[in-house]
């Protein structure tokens, strides 16, 4: 398997020349403003990181179907069905219900990567809603999974996601009869 | 991070943590959790509680999304998709970037075989280099100690590498294995405070035998009877709690003798199934005898080996327990018990009267 090429540290940081306290924003107009990775670097004094929020794994028909907020770090896979270099755009896509969904990655920030036609990948980013395209995901990490077992990866995340609830349940019920006396 | 100190009241004395079995692994928290945890006022930026566990060390395996490198050490941070924490990762002295020309310059006169110490380590280094060197999107797998620096919750890694997961086996396993070890040990409510309710059925039959055990030590006692033990273990059925307060005078008498007498039979037959105490003689009047203190049955045991092991049948291989056994009860009719002979055996072995060639089987020295 060939993974695609990593990019340097902090996603193009290489190219926003940084200095004292300052905070750059990338004059690329295709990033909107609140692109959380653009990096609030303090000096060296502080060493006080500014790490990007926490990608959650979703399925890829809820994050094309809309309902997630701009903004927000996600996590989710497909097949790599088409891939055009000019616009830093890949497609994933994946099955459901006898149906295909597909999700739209805005690559600009992990190319160069060897793009493997049929192969599954992973995609951890933001969630962007583009006029023209709908909603895109602006990749922060594009990993070739080619072999994962799709079907398992689905359980482990429904089951994290039901251990979850349950578990606020239980805190609900717990902090419930101090309330209902 | 919305991590509150603990409440002091309810926090549980730092003495009895080390009784948390998780206290002492590295706890398989998510990183949202470890993130959450509440500070123990205690020990406080290095103590934290989950659901009134202690916790100190965590593991975690997680993406890097964000690095930083110094000379001495990495500072990833690492996204399991629950949450986002730093991992101070300190370099060792291989990944250090030092040329030492002095190095290179002596390899001409390695050794002649295979084995080229400058190559061998070069190759070390690349090596460590591989597995300690992260960039964005790779696979790591962190374990060490939770510290609190400048308001941000860190790991100190003890123990960091690169995961090579290339068809994500590594993630969805520990995905399917959190909500596990979180229902059997995280969310476990923990009972630290050991049961001051009184002694167990059990815990007062194990207090017997060793009260007994100890008289019979201390008093070199050769034989005895029942009623002699029986007043050892009074005590133990007076401290008991009575269920039936109401009732207890006119009651207690009688279900006290009971239970004593009850608890004596007990711890008997166990010192019988152990092999400390026997019975020569099976009739009305009950005889114990010692073990340890029974002068002729060591004798008896010592000649019957001594003898057989005279015999061709027995000379090599030795004489197996269960002959001994059968033997000493015909020639001295001491109706032994197995476990009584056992123990026998045992400490004329230790006294080098007898030596064991195979298992169960011994000959004399």
């Amino acid at each position: 398997m060939v993974y695609p090429r990593r990019p340097l540290s902090n996603a193009g940081a290489e190219r926003w020349r940084m200095t004292g306290h300052v905070t750059y924003t990338p004059e690329v107009p295709s990033l909107p403003q609140h692109f959380k990775l653009h990096c609030i670097y303090f000096s060296n004094r502080f060493n006080v990181t500014m790490l990007p929020s926490a990608a959650v794994f979703h399925f890829p028909w809820e994050v094309n179907s809309g309902n997630m907020q701009e903004g927000e770090s996600v996590r989710t896979f497909g097949r790599l069905v088409c891939y055009q270099p000019e616009e830093s755009r890949a497609t994933l896509s994946a099955q459901h219900a006898s149906k295909e969904h597909h999700v739209v990655v805005h690559t600009l920030f992990v190319e160069p990567f060897n793009p493997i036609i049929g192969a599954q990948y992973i995609v951890l980013g933001e969630i962007e809603n583009n006029m023209g395209v709908g909603v895109m995901v602006q990749a922060r990490v594009l990993n070739c999974v080619d072999g994962v077992n799709i079907a398992l990866l689905q359980k482990a995340i429904s089951e994290q996601r039901s251990f979850f609830t349950e578990r606020e349940c239980k805190r609900c019920e717990t902090a419930q009869p101090a309330d209902a006396t | 991070m919305q991590a509150a100190a603990m409440d002091p009241a309810e926090e549980p004395p730092s003495m009895l943590w080390g009784l948390d079995p998780t206290f002492s692994a590295f706890a398989r928290l998510y990183v949202r959790d470890i993130l959450q945890m509440t500070e123990s006022t205690q020990v406080p930026g290095s103590i934290y509680f989950y659901n009134m566990h202690p916790i100190y060390k965590v593991d975690v395996l997680g993406t890097v999304v964000y690095k930083r490198e110094r000379e001495d050490f990495f500072c990833y941070g690492v996204d399991d998709g629950t949450g986002v924490i730093n991992c101070m990762c300190w370099k060792n002295d291989l990944l250090k970037e030092r040329e030492d020309p002095s190095k290179t310059g002596k390899h001409s006169d390695g050794a002649q075989g295979g084995f080229n110490p400058v190559t061998e380590l070069k190759k070390l280094k690349e090596a460590q280099q591989k597995r300690c060197r992260l960039e964005i999107g790779e696979l790591l797998r962190v374990r060490g100690p939770v510290k609190t620096s400048r308001q941000q919750r860190e790991i100190m890694a003890s123990t960091y590498y690169k995961v090579d997961d290339p068809v994500m086996a590594e993630q969805i396993a520990w995905m399917m294995e959190a909500p596990q070890l979180y229902r059997q040990c995280y969310d476990k409510p923990l009972q630290l405070q050991t049961s001051v309710s009184g002694d167990s059925a059990i815990s007062s039959l194990s207090k017997a035998i060793n009260i007994i055990k100890d008289f019979l030590k201390q008093k070199s006692v050769t034989r005895f009877r029942p009623y002699d033990v029986q007043d050892l273990l009074q005590p133990l059925i007076s401290s008991q709690p009575q269920t039936a307060s109401a009732d207890q005078e006119p009651v207690a008498g009688s279900s006290g003798c009971q239970q004593l007498r009850q608890l004596l039979k007990e711890a008997l037959q166990v010192l019988q199934d152990e092999g400390v105490v026997y019975r020569r003689v099976k009739s009305q009047d009950e005889v114990y005898l010692v073990t340890a203190e029974d002068k002729d049955l060591q004798i008896a045991v010592k000649d019957v080996i001594r003898e057989d092991s005279k015999r061709e049948k027995y000379a090599e291989k030795g004489c197996h327990v269960l002959h001994i056994l059968s033997a000493v009860r015909q020639r001295s009719s001491l109706n032994v018990s197995k476990a009584a002979l056992e123990l026998v055996l045992k400490s004329l072995e230790c006294n080098s009267d007898i030596i064991s060639t195979m298992e169960n089987h011994y000959i004399a020295f």
